[in-house]
């Protein structure tokens, strides 16, 4: 009786665990294939105006680029007005969209350029499953992680602190760690000039900084991030505190860090992961950790730079010749 | 007009908010006039004339202090003759032929005031360059000797409101011109094209060409099939845990190389900087669930430097079983021990009380 009963219950579970074994298999591959992602979508209408001072002494005739956001996947912005009217609209070699306007201003004399333009951002969050992050294809790294004049891959020191801090079989934990030490050894200081991240590196006591405001942040990681074959490169636009809110720029002003309180230009970073694609990474919106994926919708990105030598030029939004920009504000509001 | 760069005395730039500020102080502006003369050999001359000049549209050619800094500068003038023909400017081999020189007898157009008129500006800086086509990247070949140059406006590249007032192409007598081309296809056409010239003259970034295209058979072009110098092997190469260990030996000159997996919708690629005589072992995850092979290959650049194709059914037995896998199998035997563990003392015990009863009623028997 005992051994038959015994008998029954070895081949029930001979045959019962495979299947439960299959089904925890099918079970876990479902798991892996759906990362969950949570969107945030938020609309803005932007009133745009920038001030051009004719202070040459003759009639200036010449061409502006207002640097326009680009759409993408999670952004998109519908143009209502551009006063005055432009020629039309362009990309430049990163593929990031301006407006090319023609005027005409005598000396001494003003000009207005005012731009409205809705923007939806999706803000989001990645609930990552770690180990399904890839390396990229070798076209993807081949452009994206080559070097140019403010990412310099042959510096030795940005090499090697790279690899010790950051080395890592996963490209998701590659991301965090660069992340996780250019926030851990920030010496924030808002910067003239575009430094490069040979420049932006620094010593300090035993090891190193990086030194500098967010250009800096981000020209440093994405050196580091291209350094270990991860694909990276920068976005620039505006991080806001709040969905409404003006932001301005006397340019005759030498504010230091008073310019914060009214201005939000910003640059950040997005890596490549398959099977994601790009990830924004922000290091300076928390600074009690880098956020990965982690993207709210204050961010209102602009453009990218990653495919060109000298980057892009329309960093600056809106960009004259011969007059001079005296003041520029964003008044970001709530849009339908 | 102008522009072309801006450099200058005193312009600065504030980054943390990103945009550019200028501080009272003169700008300058420098009129651009470039040759580029392609030889036979598969070299380019590229000569840059330089004037530099105010918003007024007053020369400064001469003063010391600006023939000081574009001297300082050549390195700046260099790279932006190179970035001409790659995106890459390291890669690229070139010699400066002749460093900043000041030829007061040259001339260089611009129009200045932006009325579609050129000001002829007396006098220029020069600086010339030659770069060896084959080691550049907007270089294709078309066919046997002839090749598509592509030749990028590397002012407005970098700043879009600058470009090539004047741009002259002279050819060898042996290089032959069998097509020419720009984008965009909104700026305007050159002003003369013959068999060995073509100029042409701009009188503003928007009627610039970004690119202009030329199609020319130059006799003595060969580009490269092979990279020199750089030589990495593939030593070994094994499956482990979802993905591929791929250890590598440097055998030339240090650098970044890429170690790349294919297959079957798998292209999976890591970079890896190799010093001089290094072995690296890298691991590469890699979904190799379906494939039946995938091969193995290393790239320095646009070159492949070794490959090895990996045959995953042959080599499925010799793979560590995973986690994944292994573990039901674990569980499986676990559970089965613990059933049969507690099913014995169970049947012992009832053997033993079948014992007992037997005797029991053998004496009741008796």
């Amino acid at each position: 009786m005992g051994k038959r009963y015994l008998i029954i219950a070895v081949l029930v579970l001979a045959f019962v665990l495979p299947f439960n074994t299959i089904e925890w298999k099918s079970g876990r591959a479902e798991v892996l294939a759906e990362t969950r992602i949570e969107f945030y979508n938020y609309t803005y209408i932007v009133h745009e105006r920038a001030l051009l001072v004719n202070k040459v002494g003759r009639v200036v005739r010449e061409y502006v680029y207002v640097s326009i956001p680009r759409n993408t996947s999670r952004v998109y912005c519908r143009v209502l007005k551009v006063e005055p009217e432009p020629l039309r609209f362009e990309t430049d070699e990163e593929g990031n969209v301006f407006a090319l306007i023609f005027v005409e201003v005598k000396p001494e004399e003003e000009l207005w350029i005012n731009l409205t333009y809705t923007i939806r951002v999706s803000g989001y969050k990645v609930y990552f499953e770690k180990d399904r992050a890839l390396w990229p294809p070798l076209e993807i790294a081949r452009i994206y992680t080559d070097d140019s004049i403010y990412w310099n891959i042959d510096n030795e020191t940005l090499r090697n602190l790279a690899y010790k801090v950051a080395y890592s079989d996963n490209p998701l934990e590659t991301a965090e760690k660069i992340a996780k030490w250019v926030q851990d050894n920030l010496m924030y200081e808002i910067t003239r000039g575009r430094k490069g991240s040979d420049h932006a590196i620094v010593k300090r006591g035993l090891g190193l900084a990086v030194r500098g405001d967010c250009v800096e942040v981000a020209d440093t990681y994405v050196t580091m991030a291209r350094v270990l074959g991860l694909p990276a490169r920068t976005v620039f636009g505006f991080l806001l505190t709040t969905h409404e809110e003006k932001h301005w720029l006397n340019t005759s002003l030498q504010e230091g860090m008073n310019l914060l309180t009214h201005w939000g230009g910003h640059m950040w970073v997005q890596v490549y992961v398959p099977p994601w694609g790009w990830i924004d990474v922000e290091m300076l919106e928390d600074l009690s950790r880098p956020k990965i994926g982690d993207f709210t919708n204050l961010h209102v990105p602009f453009g990218v730079e990653g495919k060109t030598f000298y980057g892009s030029g329309l960093l600056e939004f809106i960009i004259p010749s011969y007059l001079e920009l005296e003041y520029i504000e964003f008044d970001f509001k709530r849009g339908e | 007009m102008e522009k072309k760069i801006f450099l200058t005395l005193v312009l600065l730039l504030l980054c943390i908010p990103i945009f550019s500020i200028k501080v009272k102080g003169q700008e300058l502006w420098y009129a651009l006039n470039f040759e580029l003369h392609f030889n036979a050999d598969g070299t380019v001359i590229v000569r840059q004339k330089l004037h530099p000049f105010t918003a007024e549209g007053e020369s400064w050619f001469g003063k010391p202090e600006i023939e000081e800094d574009i001297k300082a500068e050549e390195d700046i003038h260099v790279m932006f003759a190179l970035l001409l023909f790659t995106s890459d400017p390291k890669r690229v081999k070139y010699e400066v032929i002749s460093h900043v020189y000041r030829d007061d007898e040259e001339y260089v157009l611009c129009d200045v005031y932006g009325v579609r008129e050129m000001v002829q500006f007396k006098g220029a800086y020069i600086i010339e360059v030659l770069i060896y086509l084959n080691t550049t990247d907007f270089v294709e070949r078309l066919e046997d000797n002839t090749f598509r140059v592509r030749i990028r406006d590397s002012f407005t590249s970098s700043d879009p409101r600058s470009w090539i007032d004047v741009i002259e192409i002279k050819l060898d007598p042996q290089v032959k011109l069998m097509a020419y081309s720009w984008e965009p296809k909104t700026a305007k056409k050159p002003s003369e094209v013959s068999e060995t010239r073509i100029l042409w003259v701009n009188y503003n970034e928007p009627e610039a060409p970004n690119v202009y295209i030329l199609d020319l058979y130059i006799p003595g072009l060969k580009l490269p099939e092979r990279v020199v110098g750089y030589r990495v092997e593939i030593v070994d190469v094994k499956i482990r845990y979802r993905g591929v260990a791929v250890t590598v030996k440097q055998l030339g000159k240090p650098g970044y190389f890429f170690v790349r997996l294919v297959g079957e919708k798998l292209d999976i690629t890591r970079k890896i900087y190799l010093e001089e005589n290094e072995q690296k072992t890298v691991y590469i995850p890699a979904p190799l669930e379906g494939q039946e092979e995938v091969k193995v290959e290393v790239w320095y650049e646009d070159y492949l430097l070794d490959l090895e194709t990996l045959d995953l059914v042959e080599k499925d037995s010799e793979t560590t079983p995973s986690p994944i896998a292994s573990k039901p199998f674990v569980v499986t035997s676990i559970l089965v021990v613990v059933i049969v563990l507690s099913v014995i003392p169970v049947y012992g015990i009832k053997r033993m009380r079948e014992k007992t009863s037997a005797v029991r009623s053998e004496s009741r028997v008796k």
